[in-house]
Parts: structure tokens; sequence; C-alpha cells
């Protein structure tokens, strides 16, 4: 039903119907925020940057041959600008190495127990440490519902290569985690 | 960690929704585009450029003839090898112009 609705909106946005746009961007905003976040954690940036996308989609919408579908088009034309941002301002982070640990009184290391959220906020902090081609492929294909195919096409490179550089980051990832969580 | 596990925290990562404002925000940008006309071609700077590009390419088509007027008058062999040799520079000059411009031209689309 949604493919439909894109490609009536897409007809009528070139047509003329600057409105019909608003569609789509009610209909895609979500995934495309969101995808933006899993780039740069950071709400501000992930809505300013898919913003540009959503202007240079309303730019190129001519472009979009029907022979995929809108939202793999849109999704790849996304992609192409998040990587592009990143690597012209990447993010900030912390190496989890230099967190630091916690000590007693008498200066010994303390054994702390992690939790569940604490361990899920390390892995996700872990990703973005990452360099940017396995991180890419990380975060794609968890968008994507663990979809190969999908994160193969976000980012315009064959299956094999994907799947290549999901295992190595996997591998990259586990010697990021800091030692309670590995 | 196994693989399994890195899945299970990396496939249920937070969402976000986006703020109230976010698709009036898309849209405002989308119609000061719609509405704004492109940008002229600035002819009045480019102009003074092109006349003097047009004017250095004369004078060397002009030395071109006349140094080719002057060979095929002078039965030097060395002198007549020399003629189609300058006529390669030249097509490979226009060729790698155009070549140029349309590169110009695809970038500045895609921008």
């Amino acid at each position: 039903m949604a493919a439909a609705d894109d490609s009536v909106d897409v007809d009528r946005v070139l047509a003329g119907d600057v409105a019909a746009f608003e569609r789509i961007v009610r209909r895609w905003q979500a995934p495309l925020v969101n995808l933006a976040y899993r780039f740069c954690r950071d709400r501000w940036r992930a809505e300013e940057m898919a913003q540009e996308a959503f202007l240079r989609a309303w730019r190129a919408l001519g472009d979009w041959r029907r022979d995929a579908a809108f939202s793999t088009w849109l999704f790849a034309l996304a992609t192409n600008l998040y990587r592009t941002e990143l690597r012209r301002i990447p993010v900030r982070t912390v190496p989890l190495d230099n967190a630091g640990q916690l000590r007693d009184l008498r200066g010994e290391p303390i054994g702390i127990e992690i939790d569940d959220d604490d361990r899920d906020r390390a892995v996700r902090r872990a990703v973005l440490t990452l360099p940017a081609k396995y991180r890419e492929a990380l975060i794609l294909f968890y968008f994507h519902d663990m979809n190969v195919r999908d994160a193969a096409l976000s980012l315009s490179l064959p299956e094999g290569t994907v799947k290549a550089r999901l295992s190595r980051a996997r591998k990259l990832l586990r010697g990021k985690l800091p030692k309670e969580v590995r | 960690m196994r693989d399994e596990e890195i899945d299970l925290v990396l496939v249920r990562d937070d969402n976000i929704v986006p703020s109230s404002g976010f698709a009036a925000s898309v849209m405002e940008a989308v119609t000061r585009e719609a509405t704004t006309p492109p940008i002229p071609f600035p002819w009045k700077r480019a102009l003074p450029g092109l006349i003097w590009c047009s004017a250095v390419n004369i004078g060397f088509f002009v030395m071109f003839l006349r140094s080719s007027h002057t060979a095929s008058s002078a039965p030097d062999a060395a002198a007549l090898q020399g003629v189609p040799g300058g006529a390669a520079w030249i097509a490979a000059a226009l060729i790698l112009s155009l070549v140029s411009i349309s590169l110009s031209t695809w970038i500045a689309r895609r921008v």
C-alpha cells in the first residue's frame, strides 16, 4: 500500500504539486530520522541530516527509476548523505578504554556488576568507534532488521561485501567492548 | 559476547520520534526552494574572461595558420611532417575542453 502511495505522490510532485511531498515526508520521517540517529546518536543532528536528506530527495525525485521500491531509493540516498556528513564532521566519541575503572578506598579496582542497560549502551557506543566501512555495514544491517540484501542496497555494495564487513565488524566490536561486557 | 547477543542488542535499538515540527520544517525548506527562482548565470562577470579566452584562442589559431602556411610554402620535409602533429594537438585540446565542460556541468547538476 505504502509503495503505491509513494508512486502516486511522486507523480503528483513531479507534476508540480509541492504539497504532495508532505505526505512522503510524513510517511518516511521516522525511519529517516532514526537511521540518522543510529549514525550519530545525537537527536538534533539526526533531524538536521534527515531534513537535508528529504531536500535532496525532493531535488532528485525525477531520478527515481521505478524498478526499485521508493524506500530503497530513499534509504540509499539518505545513507549516502549521512556517510558523507559523518566523514566531514565525525561523531565525538570517548574511547571506552579511557572510561576509567572504579576503585575502592584502598585504590583496588572494584569488580562491578553491569546490568543489561549498561551493556546495551556500551555495545551501541562501541559501534560508533568502529572504522567507517564496518560501522556503516553494521548500522544498516540492524536498521533493516538484519536483512543483508536491504543493507547492501542502501550501501550500494554487493551482498558478499556486506557479509564480509559484518563478520569483521563483529570481531572488531568485541575487541572494543569493556572487559566486563566482553 | 556471542554473535547472537550482539544481534539482540543492536536489533532492538532505541527508536526516537521526530519532533512535532519536523515535517513542517522540511516542507518550509522545500517550499522555499521551490519558490526561489534559480540563480541566473553571471554573464556580466563572466564576459571579460570569455572575451579574453576567445582572443587567446583566435590568436593561437592565427599563429597556427601562419606557421602551416609558411611550412607549406617551404619545401622542408621536417616542417611538413610537423603540420599533422600540430593538428593532432589542437584536436586533443578541443577534446580535453569538451570533457572538462561536460564534467563540470555534470558535477554542477548533481550538487
